[in-house]
């Protein structure tokens, strides 16, 4: 199994960045590879349940199950049900920790996940990279004060 | 119950701060409320179940337990045995969370117990300031080269002696590793 995991710091209050965060289909609001996501079913991004169908600015369709969701942890679990990655058994997530001694937030985002052993390496890269690292840039870019 | 939960980022490597902070007896060397400390029955400070019994600079002693400590989590719990102030049932946990953006890391501290009702405000304020936000300044001085403000490191000093023979000693300049050693001309008593 890989593990991928990135944290940044964001100086914003935890309840202000978690308004974003708790949005299960707002990846295309705050990140900077996703162009549209909608929730099937209709159903409400805050069913846990639900699953999110988004499109990534290089062309490839994500499906993803929201498994958890919690407003008291500030966390959002998710798994992988169809992607062009090539991984299985994809679980995510999504915490917020507020920094009490000045309000800021940390912010990370950890996955596991099964993939073929020649690819998991750069898997790792990639998803750490391009899609964590560079997801939390862009969110703290949000609240740059 | 009550519960405090405060969190602060250091501007440091997430294995700087627990090599300091992993030591359940290392508190006599970095927070300033801390005066003496030493474990129970001759335990090393990452045995679990070992009590650490110290005296504040107030003079109070408190016996504290470890109750689990994880260097995959970066993280270890403790409750209080024994206090004179009303702390009862007093459970705390640590954890040190990887800032991997800019290598620094978050440290997390919260702690929880039940209070009388006339206390309880009392209480939360001491615990988040005297010993929760002391902790935090007392480690991000000791990080940033300083010792602490209290009381220099009792061990470390030579004995002062006004005659005798010169000798080669290994000091301890500060808490730390072996980075922190140096090799002074002293005097010792004469045998």
């Amino acid at each position: 199994m890989a593990k991928v995991y990135a944290s940044i710091i964001i100086p914003a209050p935890a309840s202000t960045v978690w308004e974003i965060i708790r949005d299960f289909n707002a990846l295309p609001k705050w990140t900077p590879f996703v162009t549209e996501s909608r929730i099937e079913h209709n159903a409400s991004s805050d069913k846990v349940g639900c699953i999110r169908n988004f499109r990534l600015k290089n062309g490839g369709r994500i499906r993803e199950r929201l498994l958890a969701l919690s407003d008291y942890e500030m966390s959002c679990t998710y798994s992988i049900l169809e992607s062009p990655m090539g991984v299985e058994n994809y679980l995510a997530t999504l915490r917020l920790i507020p920094v009490t001694e000045d309000d800021q937030t940390f912010a990370e985002w950890s996955a596991e996940f099964d993939a073929a052993p020649d690819r998991e390496d750069a898997l790792v890269e990639d998803i750490g990279r391009n899609v964590f690292a560079a997801g939390l840039s862009a969110l703290k870019t949000q609240f740059s004060r | 119950m009550v519960e405090v939960r405060c969190s602060t980022i250091l501007n440091a490597p997430l294995e700087d701060v627990w090599a300091i902070l992993r030591d359940f007896n290392g508190h006599e060397y970095w927070h300033a409320a801390v005066v003496r400390s030493a474990i129970e029955d001759d335990a090393e400070g990452d045995h679990v179940g070992a009590v650490r019994n110290f005296q504040m600079v107030d003079g109070t002693r408190i016996r504290e337990q470890l109750l689990a400590l994880s260097d995959i989590e970066t993280s270890f719990a403790y409750c209080i045995l024994e206090a004179p102030v009303y702390l009862r049932n007093y459970v705390a946990h640590v954890r040190l969370r990887r800032v991997t953006d800019n290598n620094t890391c978050l440290w997390q501290w919260r702690a929880s117990f039940d209070p009388l009702t006339a206390e309880k405000d009392r209480l939360k304020r001491f615990v988040a300031g005297d010993i929760i936000a002391a902790g935090f300044r007392a480690v991000r001085e000791l990080l940033a080269g300083g010792s602490r403000v209290s009381s220099p490191l009792r061990f470390a000093a030579p004995v002062s002696v006004t005659s005798g023979m010169e000798a080669t000693a290994i000091i301890l300049t500060r808490y730390g590793g072996p980075e922190v050693l140096e090799a002074r001309k002293i005097l010792v008593g004469n045998p």
